[in-house]
């Protein structure tokens, strides 16, 4: 007797605790300037919008944008984002705000890869469609989140949440250089990039949707590839890549993948520093990106 | 009645070499087989003469290393007349089977786990409550601790080259945590399971990272090998009886073996001559320490030096560390010469940031439960309110829920 009185004392501390702690942390969650909670929770406005994954993070650096092309951005991209997220998060920011006029994404590794979805778990309580994607693909995450609800903070994205409570999240960028050592060190048999994976059947599903929605809403899409450093660039795998993109989506894509060339401007092999976002922005300044209003073949 | 005496202990000299043979002849086979093989292949080469290598390919069987000690234990404690054999077969297999700790241990001596095989078992309300409670602290040192930091450690170990002289060093650092939270976590989770089936295990791990010595560090780190280390190898070997000269190579041959008994590696073996060696520096300095005359000690001095010491052992131990995670020498000393560069720890360069906070504040929030558990006034407050301990056991499943990292990460260990 004496035994279970003490299980259920700590059952029930537990429960207490966790309810208390997950209400607080739902309350930074709402406050927090990173982009999903600004998504979520509050309205934005922005005439141009930038998805993917890291690559797409770390490519384009919206601050020095803004100031170069003068027009309000937000960039939406997160590690590991994969098409199926980047229709929900558009899908989302549609209902909840005015159309932007143009979406710059980036179209590496659109895999229908459902893990990154973990990272999002505190954003359950007020997104039906992102629990319902949840429940779907990772059930026991999902169970888990609703039996301790101090769960669905747990992740890396939470602790990013705390940082940029007080700060906005669109200057997370890069701001260091691959190591000189390693870079010299690739070899040429490095090249073959798991990145430039064939997109699979589901992804170019939800990349149609994605074209579809932007259509609908009379939205400039813009397909891109970003930088890749030059010793891991094969131009037959980058070439024949895009080019079933573009074969499946019908849309052309804008391959940036040589336009940032020196080692300065990179992070590592296959994501730019702000040096190489700064350099990019103006090569895209240069060249009028932004400036062709046509986007769909 | 003395010639039978002497016939009986001349056939258990004889009985005790077979047996340890056949232990280690199995151990041997299955975990050094190929290692030694490969090592004289390429001796050979090297001196021009060609032989084809041969190595097995066979499955290393789980936890071969813990039981096989267990056994030998066993067998040495019968043969010095330290305990007395089992004769129930079933309570010999309960031993050396014994589900909590088969795999990666704590290895439970003969003379602790028998004789309470031996009696029936009730466990008591303290028994199953102290049991959950560590069971609990050992998946937070699993789940929150060591996975955690694994995140870290193993991107900057799988990549050395492309991390500056701060990131490697944050990621030995978390190393040398994550092993502590990994192999803790297990022993006192089978410590723990053992307690609510109503046996006593003895603790495994002792803050061994507030060590202020090296002698220290392996009075607390992996308790149950290095007193198995001690009591039948160094002691075997004549311990510290036969002079300075013996006492220091009977150290060093006892710790080549403890390195050599986590894996058929130079790393393996270097990590345990590295510990080999301080052990013997710390021996040396005592002898010299111990020498000296009228020094005196004030009371200002004897917390800041304390505090040096840790920190000078820690920084040993991480070192040898190195060595034991990295995937070969090479990379070890590439690791080691780039955190030498003082000129190379920029903040900015470091990778995966918030993890890197994460696990600080992981390991902030270790040290200091470590630090202030046996305090007198948190020993005081727990006598006073006894519900304490539960709060505090509520509390650590909310951070297991808020901090784990849950990937189906195996226990380090079992590849030992």
């Amino acid at each position: 007797m004496k035994l279970i009185k003490k299980i259920i004392f700590v059952v029930m501390v537990f429960f207490a605790l966790d309810y208390l702690i997950s209400d607080n942390l739902h309350k930074i969650s709402s406050a927090s300037n990173i982009r999903y909670s600004r998504l979520f929770y509050q309205s934005i406005h922005a005439d141009v919008i930038f998805i993917g994954n890291s690559r797409a993070v770390n490519t384009f650096y919206t601050p020095y944008i803004e100031k170069q092309f003068s027009f309000q951005a937000i960039n939406l991209a997160y590690n590991g984002l994969s098409a199926p997220l980047m229709e929900l998060f558009i899908n989302e920011y549609l209902q909840r705000n005015e159309a932007p006029d143009t979406i710059v994404l980036e179209v590496t590794a659109l895999k229908n890869d459902y893990d990154v979805l973990k990272n999002f778990k505190q954003y359950t309580f007020d997104s039906k469609a992102l629990m319902l994607l949840l429940n779907k693909h990772n059930p026991e995450i999902y169970y888990a989140s609703r039996l301790a609800k101090t769960f669905a903070y747990n992740s890396e994205y939470f602790l990013r949440t705390l940082y940029y409570l007080n700060r906005s999240d669109q200057d997370w960028i890069n701001r260091y250089q691959i190591e000189p050592d390693f870079y010299e060190k690739i070899q040429p048999s490095d090249k073959k990039l798991d990145l430039l994976e064939f997109v699979d059947k589901q992804s170019m599903d939800s990349l149609r949707r994605i074209i579809n929605v932007c259509r609908q809403n009379n939205i400039r899409l813009k397909l891109v590839l970003a930088p890749i450093l030059d010793k891991m660039r094969n131009k037959e795998d980058i070439d024949a890549y895009v080019k079933d993109i573009e074969n499946r989506s019908h849309m052309d894509v804008t391959d940036l993948s040589a336009v940032v060339n020196e080692i300065s401007y990179f992070a590592d092999t296959i994501h730019s520093n702000e040096k190489g976002a700064e350099n990019l922005a103006d090569y895209l300044l240069k060249s009028g990106f932004f400036d062709n209003k046509e986007s769909f073949k | 009645m003395l010639d039978a005496a002497e016939n009986r202990h001349r056939h258990s000299h004889k009985f005790i070499w077979i047996s340890m043979l056949s232990s280690l002849g199995i151990l041997g086979f299955f975990k050094y087989f190929n290692f030694f093989s490969s090592n004289i292949v390429s001796l050979f080469n090297n001196l021009g003469i060609n032989i084809d290598p041969l190595a097995i390919d066979i499955i290393l069987p789980v936890g071969i290393s813990f039981y096989t000690f267990q056994t030998m234990s066993y067998t040495i404690d019968i043969y010095r007349y330290q305990i007395k054999p089992e004769k129930s077969l079933l309570k010999f297999s309960t031993f050396v089977a014994f589900f909590p700790q088969l795999v990666a241990g704590p290895i439970v001596r003969a003379s602790v786990f028998i004789p309470q095989l031996r009696s029936d078992r009730f466990p008591s309300t303290e028994d199953i409550i102290t049991g959950l409670q560590w069971v609990i602290w050992g998946f937070f040192l699993k789940v929150v601790v060591a996975d955690s930091l694994a995140l870290v450690v193993d991107v900057r170990f799988e990549n050395p080259l492309n991390h500056n002289a701060l990131s490697l060093l944050t990621g030995v650092i978390f190393y040398a945590f994550q092993i502590y939270g990994d192999f803790a976590g297990y022993s006192l989770i089978a410590i723990g399971i053992a307690r609510i089936l109503g046996f006593h295990f003895p603790e495994n791990f002792h803050k061994p990272y507030f060590a202020s010595s090296i002698t220290e560090f392996w009075r607390r780190w992996h308790i149950s090998l290095s007193t198995w280390l001690r009591d039948y190898v160094y002691i075997s070997l004549g311990g510290n009886r036969q002079g300075h000269f013996n006492m220091y190579r009977n150290l060093m041959i006892t710790m080549l073996l403890g390195g050599l008994w986590h894996g058929a590696s130079w790393n393996f073996i270097i990590w345990g001559a590295l510990h080999g060696f301080y052990l013997l520096l710390d021996k040396f300095f005592c002898k010299i320490k111990d020498g000296r005359s009228g020094r005196i000690k004030t009371s200002v001095f004897v917390y800041p030096v304390r505090l040096i010491k840790i920190l000078f052992t820690f920084t040993l131990v991480c070192i040898a560390w190195v060595f034991f995670r990295a995937a070969d020498l090479s990379d070890a000393l590439l690791i080691l010469n780039k955190m030498v560069y003082f000129d190379d720890y920029q903040f900015s360069g470091v990778t995966q940031k918030f993890h890197v906070i994460k696990g600080f504040m992981i390991i902030s929030f270790l040290l200091l439960i470590e630090a202030f558990s046996s305090t007198t006034i948190i020993l005081s407050l727990k006598q006073r309110y006894p519900y304490l301990h539960l709060l505090f056991s509520a509390f650590v499943m909310i951070l297991i829920a808020f901090w784990g990292t849950f990937d189906n990460s195996a226990f380090i260990y079992f590849q030992f």
